[in-house]
């Protein structure tokens, strides 16, 4: 029990250390570049964590890019479009998702694992594609320009990316502590009871399936919602090739890196990681990033099973492939799709 | 132009099927997306741009290495990288993804970003009732029906092939009976990204070919791996054929805008008949 409390003490001081350096990063450097790559891993954490969320009731989802264009997009309708305040476009970008997540959603979930993941996908694309063919009056087209900043009285979002960043970070913040409440809450257990091996159980004990899998596929979509339309009024230029399957993928690949299993901390790092490496290498090395990103989570995926986050138990969580490959051998034959239920 | 589409069309159509078949192969027996395909379609067809520049002029003797090669390489995929992690699904997925990523991140960095023309061993035209057809199309068509029967020869007749079908149809009763689970793998994983490839080499020639086009045949298949269903290789054809003439009569009246008809036939079906044409029941459904 005492080394549970130390333990939970230890989280909180960290926690409150990363809240602390996060709030005095301008302090260090206002280059806008340095701020550029802060405010790009924020955005992409906030999508990686709605990912896990997503995982967390044992889906699978590739469409991550499809909700983000869509809160992109329909944000930027209510400023561009309709001349509102940003303040309004910034919640109905993520109010958007959500209802385009529920009314795909029960349709895509009635599927499981590898097919959830390839309609999400072919979704995300669909998305895509209506954007682009969408006429211009309604938000569409091949490109969109004019987004305008966001206004604030006393605040000066044009001049500098400082406002923005807190922004980002408050928007980043607030995902977390919905995130962790939902962890900590019995919706949050209920959800993983519908995960992706013991789904028939929870079934068999009364729990929905449907139920908390749509529940968390909508908040999640919500939060990827209120990423893009962050991003649409950071970058102020939308075309719909900024959010193809590529980008999908990548989210994927992101939360492999940091650690899936892990809730919040594995998405952060890993979005952390993937996005500063990648806009470094765009910049000095330009056409190394795919490769750097492909080897880069075979590598943890063959050493780190768990992601980088799994470092938090010390070197011991790096596994050598060639040391484990009988592990798996004993390990149970039970089957990938052993999550559905035979007819 | 009618002629011109129809022809367009079955071209369309045949490479959707081959494409597809290889998807729906891989997914069945060792069930896995992957999400990989169009990379390796890209991969056979960049590598063929390669050698009839440098080495080997003659299209037809490097398609065929181009084809081995790729074969080769996915059955390394397979052993080297997904057999450590059966069954472990997470790590799998993230194998295949990460993999489309090294792979594009490869062509670009060996070969450059920039697009490619692939010269062919049969230049010049054929005209078939007032249309202009271009011979490369005709080896497109003739060579995929080919490979498509024999194809479903072996699916169909050969040992190897049964145990295949046995296996998307009880995996546990498969392992039981004697097959050899890693050697049946490979060779699937091989047919598979062979057929990906012929793929490539095949329509190299009639359009351009880049480090990034892999992700629209992926897509493809998986609409017509959707509608056909799993498990068929007839319900895989005619899906097939069907998004081909609607491509190849879409692209030529309406535009880009039909890739959209192909996703929305793809949400439909889920709708009304989740496993596709002739699809065989799924476990994996709810």
């Amino acid at each position: 029990m005492k080394s549970d409390y130390k333990r939970s003490r230890v989280k909180t001081i960290i926690v409150a250390g990363a809240i602390l350096t996060a709030l005095s990063m301008p302090a260090i450097s206002q280059n806008s570049f340095f701020l550029n790559m802060l405010i790009m891993s924020g955005l992409w954490s906030i999508l990686v964590l709605a990912w896990s969320l997503i995982w967390k009731t044992g889906e699978f989802s590739l469409g991550m890019a499809g909700f983000w264009a869509i809160g992109a997009y329909s944000s930027t309708y209510i400023t561009n479009g309709l001349h509102l305040s940003f303040w309004l476009a910034l919640p109905f970008g993520g109010v958007m998702a959500s209802i385009v997540s529920l009314i795909f959603g029960p349709i895509i979930l009635r599927t499981r694992t590898l097919y959830f993941a390839g309609i999400t996908l072919a979704f995300s694309e669909m998305v895509r594609l209506s954007i682009q063919y969408m006429p211009k009056e309604l938000g569409g087209g091949f490109d969109l320009t004019g987004i305008p900043h966001p206004y604030f009285p006393g605040i000066d979002f044009v001049g500098s990316r400082v406002p923005y960043y807190y922004l980002v970070l408050a928007v980043l913040l607030i995902t977390v502590l919905v995130m962790w409440r939902i962890d900590q809450s019995r919706v949050g257990r209920l959800m993983e009871a519908v995960g992706i091996h013991v789904e028939p159980l929870a079934r068999s004990l009364g729990i929905g399936g449907l139920k908390y899998k749509l529940m968390g596929f909508v908040i999640a979509n919500f939060f990827a919602g209120l990423s893009g339309a962050l991003l649409a009024h950071y970058w102020l230029v939308l075309y719909p090739d900024s959010f193809t399957m590529h980008q999908s993928l990548l989210v994927q690949v992101m939360a492999m890196v940091g650690g899936a299993n892990y809730l919040i901390l594995g998405p952060i790092i890993g979005a952390f990681v993937m996005t500063i490496s990648g806009i470094l290498l765009q910049t000095f090395l330009p056409g190394l990033d795919l490769l750097f990103w492909g080897v880069l989570v075979v590598l943890a995926i063959f050493f780190l099973p768990h992601g980088l986050a799994s470092l938090e138990h010390g070197v011991s969580a790096i596994k050598l492939p060639w040391k484990r490959a009988k592990a798996v051998e004993i390990e149970d034959e039970g089957e990938l799709v052993g999550a559905g239920v035979k007819e | 132009m009618v002629i011109q589409s129809i022809v367009n069309s079955i071209m369309l159509g045949l490479s959707y099927v081959l494409l597809a078949s290889g998807l729906s192969l891989v997914f069945g027996v060792v069930q896995i997306l992957n999400f990989s395909h169009g990379q390796m379609y890209m991969l056979s067809a960049m590598f063929l741009w390669f050698l009839t520049v440098g080495f080997v002029p003659n299209y037809f003797l490097a398609a065929t290495i181009s084809v081995i090669v790729i074969a080769i390489l996915g059955m390394i995929y397979e052993k080297g990288l997904l057999r450590p992690f059966a069954d472990i699904f997470l790590a799998q997925l993230g194998v295949v993804i990460g993999l489309q990523f090294l792979l594009e991140g490869f062509a670009e960095v060996a070969w450059g970003p920039a697009d490619r023309k692939v010269i062919t061993s049969v230049p010049g035209n054929v005209r078939i009732a007032g249309a202009v057809i271009s011979w490369e199309k005709v080896v497109v068509i003739v060579a995929s029906i080919i490979v498509i029967f024999s194809l479903y020869y072996w699916i169909q007749r050969t040992k190897s092939g049964r145990a295949a079908r046995a296996t998307v149809q009880d995996r546990t009763m498969t392992d039981l009976v004697g097959v050899n689970r890693g050697r049946l793998w490979s060779l699937v994983m091989g047919i598979g990204c062979a057929l990906a490839a012929i793929a490539g080499v095949l329509l190299a020639p009639v359009y351009l070919v880049n480090p990034f086009m892999g992700g629209m045949p992926l897509l493809k298949s998986l609409i017509v791996l959707m509608l056909g269903g799993l498990g068929s290789i007839l319900g895989t054809a005619i899906a097939g054929i069907m998004l081909g003439f609607i491509d190849g009569f879409g692209y030529a009246y309406l535009g880009g805008v039909t890739d959209l008809i192909g996703f929305g036939l793809m949400f439909l079906i889920l709708l009304i008949r989740p496993r596709g044409f002739l699809g065989v029941p799924l476990e994996i459904r709810l």
